[in-house]
């Protein structure tokens, strides 16, 4: 079966459409009517969209249409924390609010560090980016709404992925961001509330790599994780861990969100360390472990350990050719991942 | 909008509302939320239509992120399930709505995003910048994603024992 029969027997009990093109084009109609009378009387764009007439079809309303409830006047007492002593250091407890728990933090770098915050199960529904002073840059926000959190000034705006963000400042300079998904404002404010500094902790990998190409330097380090957003299902696949590289290291400053793989104009790539089990790409039962690695696909490389429980994932974006991929991936040495507390620092990441 | 932009529109939305409504619906895993994804996305594409050079990377790129954001709002989740995806096959007579039900399972258990590029480049036929585009990623990123996507599919249909008999597309571009 081909990926098209599947998707056309997965979709074949498709109901009648209730829209037709009459009624889109009529509500394209009243958008861009509202629009132009938005821009003639000052009346803002989100209220006149608001007063449109619905279509067969409901257009949802504007999140923002809704108030953000106001976090508690008094102040909370202030807090320091401590500015991290190295580039891959974390500084930031974990800790619960409510029904939801932030984790110990798992991936740091130059600019911030973050974590996944979970109510139940393996999904984190949030995440929390805590940003060094001067790197988060407020006044880039999208269409960003005041509101205050613990007495601390915030705004609420929106992400790429079209997630809500909370952002507050927790210390004179410095703020953090929670991304969520489902969560209630309510709760939001009260997971932001509840930051606290921890103790110094530097992270930690599973792995040194002996081989990175020219001008590509380590930007930002998984300790128990999988690289990237630490939201939803992803951090939750491997409690070994990773790192990005990029060339050049990017600005630590001006951030409205972190960095992810493939940022930068010369591009980056990223290990990660995932029990094989968790991998799309697994050897099938009695396949041997390959003598050597292979891309399954282009930017796609992956090996395994010895005893074929572990894979080594190398993903790029295209611009390192795949030959380049696997060299650098022969060059990977793993720690004994049964001790983490004998992983080299991250810092110590190329040997 | 002159008339042969508003005619141009509309014969762009009804050529394309049903693969649309599939894109959202492959998505997000909801025939209600897909439509009402399309009719928003489209409803927003409409003052924008004589500016666009590529309205169909456009319009699937505003559906694939309105489904992706539907996906979000609890009160969808108090919706009837009638139209929703099932958690899981349910018994029923004919082998025929069975399989669809197997497979419509499996596809659903691949994460949206690997079903999204899927759709994109396997249904569409897109290619690996113009899915970029849509999903607004790296090409790297749709590379991997349809690698991990295919593999995570096949696992799954052969536990109902359906062999997926589909290469990556690199690979299949490369032997030509």
């Amino acid at each position: 079966m081909r990926v098209y029969e599947v998707v056309d027997l997965a979709t074949s009990d498709a109901p009648p459409l209730r829209t037709d093109v009459e009624a889109i084009v009529a509500a394209g109609r009243r958008r861009r009517r509202n629009r132009r009378l938005a821009i003639g009387t000052g009346v803002p764009v989100a209220v006149a969209v608001l007063a449109a007439t619905a279509i067969a079809v409901p257009i949802r309303l504007s999140r923002e249409a809704a108030p953000m409830p106001v976090a508690p006047a008094e102040a909370a007492p202030a807090l320091t924390f401590p500015a991290p002593s190295g580039p891959f250091t974390f500084t930031i407890k974990p800790y619960k609010a409510g029904a939801y728990r932030v984790a110990t933090l798992t991936a740091v770098g130059a600019a911030y560090q973050r974590g996944p915050v979970y109510k139940d199960g393996r999904q984190a529904v949030a995440e929390l980016v805590v940003y060094r002073p001067g790197a988060f840059a407020p006044d880039q926000l999208r269409s960003p709404k005041k509101v205050t959190v613990a007495g601390h000034p915030g705004w609420t705006a929106t992400s790429s992925l079209r997630h809500p963000v909370l952002a507050w400042e927790y210390a004179s300079g410095a703020w953090a961001t929670l991304e969520s998904v489902g969560v209630p404002q309510k709760d939001q404010i009260a997971i932001a509330a509840g930051l606290v500094p921890g103790p110094q902790v530097p992270a930690r990998l599973p792995f040194t790599v002996g081989r990175v190409p020219a001008g590509y330097v380590p930007i930002e380090a998984t300790d128990g994780s999988y690289p990237g957003p630490q939201l939803g299902d992803t951090p939750a696949i491997t409690h070994y861990g990773g790192v990005l590289f990029n060339n050049p290291a990017p600005a630590a400053t001006g951030l409205t969100e972190p960095w992810n793989y493939g940022i930068g104009r010369t591009g980056g790539f990223y290990i990660a360390i995932v029990p094989a089990s968790e991998s799309n790409y697994q050897l099938k039962p009695g396949e041997p472990r390959p003598s050597s690695p292979s891309c399954a696909s282009e930017a796609l490389c992956h090996w395994w350990s010895r005893d074929g429980q572990t894979q080594i994932e190398l993903v790029g974006d295209g611009k390192i050719p795949d030959g380049e991929l696997i060299r650098i991936l022969r060059s990977v040495q793993l720690a004994d991942l049964a001790h983490p507390e004998t992983w080299p620092l991250a810092s110590d990441v190329v040997k | 909008m002159r008339r042969e932009d508003e005619d141009g529109f509309r014969d762009f939305v009804r050529a394309r509302l049903a693969s649309l409504r599939t894109l959202a619906y492959v998505t997000c895993g909801d025939w209600h939320t897909a439509e009402d994804a399309v009719a928003n996305a489209l409803a927003r594409l409409y003052p924008r239509w004589a500016r666009l050079e590529r309205p169909d990377l456009y319009a699937q790129t505003m559906v694939y992120r309105a489904a992706i954001d539907e996906t979000r709002r609890s009160w969808r989740r108090e919706r009837s399930a009638g139209d929703a995806f099932p958690d899981t096959a349910q018994p029923d007579p004919t082998d025929a709505t069975g399989e669809r039900l197997r497979v419509r399972t499996a596809l659903m258990a691949v994460p949206p995003k690997q079903r999204a590029v899927l759709y994109l480049r396997y249904y569409l036929g897109l290619g690996v910048e113009e899915a970029a585009e849509v999903l607004n990623c790296h090409a790297g990123t749709v590379k991997s994603q349809t690698a991990r996507g295919l593999a995570r599919l096949r696992e799954l249909l052969l536990t109902e024992a359906i062999d997926l008999d589909e290469q990556i597309k690199e690979w299949t571009d490369a032997s030509v």
